[in-house]
């Protein structure tokens, strides 16, 4: 306990900016995942025939060993934030991908015949109707997503983006497994937190008219 | 108000789906589209909103070629209810009615009061405006798709089997509903079902389609008199046939015009002795002025008998009735399929005329077949 106490007091400052970072690489990398994963994935239901080529590419993707797909952007984008950033993204992309897709494409046809009859044009059956619908499953995926990323970040340190990883691999290096908790106690902490989180506002984004429970 | 000049409609692999269709349709008319499955008929609707393009030939609302008309503007001047209702389950009732006064850029107050207003059309409460679909049974929820096509008050309106997914006694009870609402809106109705009774109950006019072709176009009062062909009359039904031989119409004609009643002021003894002296085993309950108020039967007093001594106390308000201009075949066709035993037969004012009893309906049929005998007679000379 004394330990604990005496590693936070020399270390506590270094600690929550470590944490920061590591939190902010993962939403970066979430955010334009979810800004390019969710119109791509809309976009995908409207030919399904790219549909099948594009998500088994990307499923491709994600049978890379992260630590390769992170080294490999190093000769392209150079070592730091960006490449991490770049490499998580293109993690985060399958999860939030193909639960779009599936999402959207599971909503009710008749559903969609009907707004056609009424008279919406394409973009409002996607906003009015096809989004509000699939908001559960997309929800899932992104939030499946952010949990993986926060997870997988770690390993952004091996390229210097720095965040938590700094800590285990240090504490690998160094053979002192308190740094390595230091860095795996805060990574665990703050999935759980994301995932409780986004779970509350997947419920939250659901319309209330879809609510199961 | 709707005409169709030369439609053709060609799938791939050369299949005519409609094959060079001219129709028209007046302005407040009712006209059901039936065929078997695969006749086209729902392809010549949806080619009038456009969900269907034709391939051929041209399509005039009010005089104007929908097919040089903005497509998105086009549907939402026509109303539109499918069999399988449809409703956005996210949305509230109150929402889903007003999906196009949206569209249409109207008021949040305007479409506010006029979703209100179409949910007293269906004597359904305003609190569902704020329920969802999922909270309504199905027959609730197909009115609520009929008022959501209502909604912008357009002048043509769609419906492509819209009773067809709903069980046989709320489907009944919607189809009057609906005809009655649309006789008083004076809305024209294109209406697609492969149900000859519900196209026999509902239209002012029916289409009999087969393989894309139009085989007879008439009242149902003429498709039933004068079948244009075999297939006509095997699509009919023979039964039907026979229950629209013109010498029977009305209940009015076949009724019992005496039934036992009582008054509601009356002591249930009174009502066992009247039940003795008719020899029946239920009563119907009328004032003074004859107005039906409901039924009291011999299990009722029975079971209220220590409880109660007046007719009034223990009389059944539940109770189906017809009016007495309604046709035979469609009052035939209630009492054979909700097992009735009898059916009161009442004026506009609910005021009882008469009693049409299975016994009645045994002797419609004892006529029609020996009358179908006689037809088949001259038909063979």
């Amino acid at each position: 306990m004394d330990q604990l106490l005496e590693f936070l007091a020399n270390n506590g400052n270094q600690l929550l900016m470590k944490t920061w970072e590591h939190f902010y690489i993962s939403l970066l990398a979430v955010l334009l995942g979810v800004i390019v994963a969710i119109p791509l994935g809309v976009a995908l239901t409207r030919v399904p025939k790219l549909a099948g080529f594009v998500i088994g590419t990307v499923g491709v993707v994600q049978t890379f060993p992260s630590l390769a797909i992170l080294a490999f952007f190093i000769p392209i984008l150079g070592v730091g934030k960006i490449p991490a950033i770049t490499a998580l993204f293109f993690y985060s992309m399958l999860p939030m991908l193909r639960n779009t897709y599936i999402g959207v494409k599971e909503v009710n046809k008749s559903l969609l015949e009907a707004g056609r009859g009424m008279g919406m044009s394409g973009w409002q059956r996607i906003r009015d109707v096809e989004l509000p619908l699939a908001i559960p499953v997309i929800m899932a995926g992104v939030r499946v997503s952010t949990v993986y990323l926060i997870g997988w970040a770690t390993l952004a340190s091996f390229i210097g983006a720095g965040g938590l990883g700094d800590y285990i691999f240090n504490g690998l290096n160094l053979y002192r497994p308190d740094l390595i908790i230091a860095g795996a106690v805060p990574v665990t902490l703050l999935a759980l937190a994301t995932d409780l989180i986004l779970g509350r506002l997947e419920k939250r984004a659901t319309p209330k008219g879809i609510r199961t429970a | 108000m709707l005409k169709f000049d030369h439609v053709t409609k060609v799938y791939e692999g050369n299949n005519k789906a409609v094959d060079n269709m001219n129709l028209e349709v007046e302005k407040g008319e009712f006209v059901v589209f039936i065929g078997p499955s695969g006749c086209g008929k729902t392809t010549t609707m949806k080619m009038i909103n456009r969900l269907i393009e034709p391939s051929d030939g041209s399509i005039y609302i009010e005089e104007e070629n929908i097919l040089e008309k903005d497509l998105v503007q086009l549907r939402r001047e026509i109303g539109y209810v499918i069999q399988q209702i449809g409703l956005f389950p996210h949305m509230t009732i109150q929402e889903n009615i007003s999906i196009v006064p949206k569209l249409l850029k109207w008021p949040e107050e305007k479409r506010k009061s006029r979703a209100a207003e179409l949910l007293q059309l269906v004597d359904m409460e305003p609190e569902y405006l704020n329920r969802y679909p999922h909270e309504l049974s199905g027959g609730q929820q197909q009115r609520i798709g009929v008022l959501r096509a209502l909604a912008a008050d357009p002048p043509l309106i769609l419906m492509d089997e819209p009773f067809g997914a709903l069980d046989p006694i709320t489907r009944d009870a919607l189809q009057e509903e609906f005809k009655k609402l649309q006789q008083s809106l004076g809305k024209t109705i294109v209406f697609v079902t492969h149900d000859m009774d519900e196209a026999l109950k509902l239209a002012d006019r029916i289409v009999i389609m087969r393989d894309g072709q139009l085989v007879q176009v008439g009242t149902p009062d003429e498709i039933l008199r004068n079948p244009a062909d075999q297939f006509v009359e095997e699509f009919i039904g023979k039964e039907r046939l026979v229950q629209a031989r013109p010498s029977i119409q009305t209940v009015e004609q076949i009724m019992g015009s005496d039934p036992a009643t009582i008054t509601e002021d009356k002591t249930l003894t009174d009502a066992i002795q009247i039940m003795k002296e008719r020899r029946v085993d239920s009563l119907l309950v009328v004032d003074e002025e004859q107005v039906l108020k409901g039924f009291i039967d011999i299990e009722m007093i029975d079971q209220n008998r220590k409880r109660a001594t007046r007719v009034g106390d223990v009389l059944e308000t539940e109770l189906y009735t017809v009016n007495e201009g309604t046709l035979l075949r469609d009052t035939i066709h209630k009492i054979l399929r909700r097992g009735m035993k009898y059916v009161p037969v009442v004026d506009d004012n609910q005021r009882l005329r008469g009693l049409v009893t299975r016994a009645s309906l045994a002797d419609v049929v004892y006529d029609s077949i020996w009358g179908e005998e006689d037809q088949l007679a001259t038909t063979e000379v």
